[in-house]
């Protein structure tokens, strides 16, 4: 992988941080020459279903969902303090606040059952692979890679994508992080098929919420039921 | 000994198990998966209780929630959509039934013949399978998707690029239209009110708008189970299947086994298909039964996996092989208007383009919607793109995240969200075979799903990137704020052709009867049977129909029957007959 090739890291505008005073060029530029290298020598390591067989330790809960969280603000920032670590704020609330690291971790373990504690796994690749971009972020986070500035997150998923063994990560965990998030799911009760509050993501998208129907019946395309 | 044995409910499995009980066959239908037998009171419309992959109930795994989901090994980023219960996949489909591109079969002469996969066509006539789309259409039945906005502005978008639109079921050139659908189209208050309480049948029928079909249709409410909107097999093949003694003037009532996993094909002494073990997830118990035919109809993953499992022969390898998975790409528009994405039918209108593939408005909720623009093999957008860089002329391509989806999401029904399905080529490197990285489960080895995604033939990729430029054109016309050209990864929402029918004996495991090749008396009846993606249209009609005339060869070939389908007249699987047996069998 070569990031310094990619034309849109090198020209991409500033964020609009309130910590991350680095340039991203310049922050790609140290992270990579001092760790990048090494990290992708250990992921190469991996062979490829390690993510099922790494052995990587296993975080504690806490740690688990320290990560989680710090994906969870990344994928779907508001104004909580991990979007405020990472640098990248909204005022309306995002995955911190639909409990999006709660409702991930449960759904990581039983993802693999076999694999006991996958979550702690993937959080356990999301760390290492984040002291790898930042071997010193500062944050107040126990986790790494919550402790990272959005930019340097972005770096994390980019490794990630370039490693084929645990590629797959890459693509899901955003994806699921935001399924999340605009989903009903911090609000659901299974056992009784019912929400217990105003989802986050309804609020977030102006989703006009479940019903049994709408009005919405604009009638047939050139006034015709059938085809000929 | 039973005359049939089907493992699998689902779409393919249920038609030709109604189809020979309706000719008065002894039938024993296997679902590995839930009954799924009260959907008005088991089902939901949130997508988080109904779609989670892992513990929604919808997924592919046993009845018990609490129990693990049954694993596929994914060797690549993808999303492998298939869910296990009575109706099968065709529970969260849209209902979406076009018949395929006539290209996609032998002797066609259009002059874009050579546009197609012309090396993988279906053995037989694009004409000799009207008959048996015909009888499907009518069962189901399918019929013209009512307009909602998103279809609206869609179609719109679609002739300001200058789309003709095409007028019959046969697709004939490249042209806009309604769907197709098997959803009851809307009468009475359905679709003319968002009040609950006047959206019970009878006073609503067909479909009430309320954007909800992945979730499982279930309204209206209070209508017969054979009466609700979307089509599902659960709710019409299976519901005559199981009174076809009541309906059909030499029938035989189905006899349905659920939470019954099929775990092996056994064969005699001349190496033709004698009976079929499945294991009861509950107990754990084992059950053989023999049957003078046994039709496979497990689905692209599991059909291949269970012959492999079972030891039968495969003398070319192509058992698994060839996987077709429409190579989807999604186009979303932000619109400076109301489009009502989340609301209506799940897709109501679409663009074929014959040669290419096709594209179609799509409509969820918002976790959804959200997820899957935030799943891309492309990167972050903005940030880098996994050397995936083409645009088509949309501002972004890679995952939406952050202030970027946030921005994207601020007003779900204002986005306008077009799925891309290509033309793609029947490749053997796209495959399911038996996985040495995931532990069998009880079942035995569990199927690897390998999707060569970045190793495509030259047509296949050429056919998406036309198709993603057709899709930001139209948005473009419409005038879209932003458009965000996704790219994903494997999202395998359409699979087919994992046991191939096919003229070639080197490339192809079923004959042009669905038979296989080297195990007689063993058929194959769902989505892995296609001989190839259909040239982009969505799968379920053409395997219903197929399915529908491979019930017609066994019931010729082995009792001695005759064929059906020329000779008489459906009935249609919301006739006051079958509504009448489903309520006296209390159904």
């Amino acid at each position: 992988m070569d990031n310094h090739k990619d034309p849109r890291l090198d020209n991409s505008k500033p964020e609009t941080s309130d910590r991350n005073h680095t340039s991203r060029r310049s922050f790609l530029q140290s992270a990579l020459a001092v760790a990048g290298l090494i990290l992708i020598q250990e992921l190469k390591a991996f062979p490829e279903t390690a993510v099922l067989r790494t052995t990587i330790p296993a975080p504690t809960v806490d740690l688990v969902h320290d990560t989680l969280n710090g994906l969870a603000a990344f994928a779907v920032p508001g104004p909580d303090a991990y979007s405020v670590n990472q640098g990248v704020t909204t005022p309306e609330p995002g995955g911190i606040a639909a409990l999006v690291a709660e409702i991930f971790a449960p759904i990581l373990d039983g993802s693999v059952p076999y694999v006991p504690n996958f979550s702690a796994i993937v959080a356990g690749i999301l760390n290492q692979t984040a002291l790898a971009v930042n071997p010193s972020p500062t944050g107040p986070f126990d986790s790494p890679f919550a402790n990272l500035s959005f930019n340097e997150k972005v770096v994390v998923f980019q490794f990630l994508d370039a490693t084929p063994s645990i590629k797959p990560i890459a693509a899901l965990l955003p994806a699921f992080a935001a399924y999340i998030c605009y989903s009903e799911a911090s609000v659901l009760d299974r056992a009784t098929h019912t929400i217990v509050g105003q989802p986050v993501g309804w609020t977030l998208s102006n989703y006009e919420g479940i019903t049994d129907g709408f009005d919405e019946f604009r009638g047939y395309f050139e006034n015709r039921r059938r085809v000929d | 000994m039973r005359d049939v044995i089907v493992a699998g409910a689902g779409g393919g499995g249920a038609v030709i198990a109604k189809e020979l009980a309706a000719q008065g066959l002894n039938v024993l239908l296997l679902e590995a998966g839930p009954r799924f037998a009260n959907p008005e009171t088991d089902w939901t419309h949130f997508e988080s209780d109904a779609n989670g992959l892992f513990g929604g109930y919808f997924r592919f795994g046993p009845a018990d929630l609490s129990r693990p989901a049954w694993l596929r090994d994914l060797p690549q980023s993808s999303l492998f959509l298939q869910l296990s219960g009575v109706g099968g996949t065709t529970n969260h489909y849209q209902g979406n039934s076009p018949r395929a591109m006539p290209g996609a079969f032998a002797g066609y002469q259009g002059s874009d013949r050579a546009a197609y996969d012309t090396a993988h066509l279906f053995p037989i006539s694009y004409r000799e399978l009207i008959p048996y789309y015909e009888w499907v259409e009518q069962t189901l039945p399918v019929q013209t998707a009512p307009m909602g906005a998103k279809e609206d502005v869609f179609l719109r978008g679609a002739q300001m690029i200058g789309l003709p639109v095409q007028r019959s079921k046969d697709i004939t050139r490249a042209a806009c239209r309604p769907q197709e659908n098997a959803v009851l189209q809307p009468s009475g208050t359905a679709g003319k009110t968002d009040d609950a309480s006047r959206l019970q049948f009878p006073q609503a029928k067909g479909c009430t708008f309320c954007g909800h079909c992945a979730q499982g249709c279930f309204l209206p409410r209070r209508a017969p189970l054979n009466l609700k909107s979307k089509r599902a097999t659960s709710v019409s093949y299976i519901p005559m299947a199981l009174t076809a003694d009541l309906w059909s003037r030499c029938g035989r009532a189905v006899t349905l086994i659920t939470d019954a996993f099929a775990v092996r094909v056994n064969t005699d002494e001349h190496s033709d298909a004698r009976s079929l073990t499945w294991r009861i997830g509950v107990t754990g118990e084992i059950f053989t039964e023999e049957a003078r035919v046994i039709v496979l109809s497990c689905g692209t993953a599991e059909t291949p996996r269970l012959w492999l499992n079972s030891g039968l022969p495969n003398p070319n390898g192509w058992v698994g092989q060839g996987l077709t998975d429409h190579f989807v790409d999604l186009v979303v528009g932000v619109m400076p208007f109301y489009t009502g994405l989340t609301k209506g039918t799940g897709s109501g209108a679409r663009v074929d383009f014959p040669g290419y593939g096709m594209m179609e408005v799509v409509g969820q909720p918002p976790g959804t919607t959200a997820g899957l623009c935030s799943f891309s093999d492309a990167g972050i957008a903005g940030f880098y793109d996994n050397g995936l860089p083409n645009s088509q002329g949309a501002d972004t391509v890679g995952r939406l995240i952050g202030r970027d989806l946030k921005n994207a999401m601020s007003n779900v029904d204002r986005l306008l969200y077009i799925d891309v399905f290509t033309d793609d080529d029947v490749e053997a490197q796209n495959r399911v075979s038996l996985s040495s990285g995931v532990p069998p489960d009880e079942h035995g080895a569990v199927p690897r799903i390998e999707i060569q995604h970045r190793n495509r033939s030259a047509r296949t990729i050429r056919n998406r990137e036309y198709l993603v430029g057709q899709a930001v054109r139209v948005l473009r016309a419409l005038g879209a704020r932003r458009v965000h050209r996704i790219n994903k990864p494997p999202f395998v929402i359409h699979s087919h052709s994992t046991m191939r029918m096919g003229s070639d004996p080197d490339t192809s495991v079923l004959s042009s009867n669905a038979e296989s090749r080297w195990v007689k008396r063993l058929f194959v009846a769902d989505n892995s049977a296609l001989a190839n993606g259909l040239g982009g249209p969505n799968p379920t009609l053409t395997t219903q129909a197929l399915a529908t005339r491979t019930a017609e060869k066994i019931f010729q070939n082995y009792f001695g029957g005759r064929h059906w389908v020329e000779d008489s007249n459906p009935v249609s699987s919301v006739d006051n007959s079958v509504t009448e047996a489903v309520i006296r069998r209390g159904l």
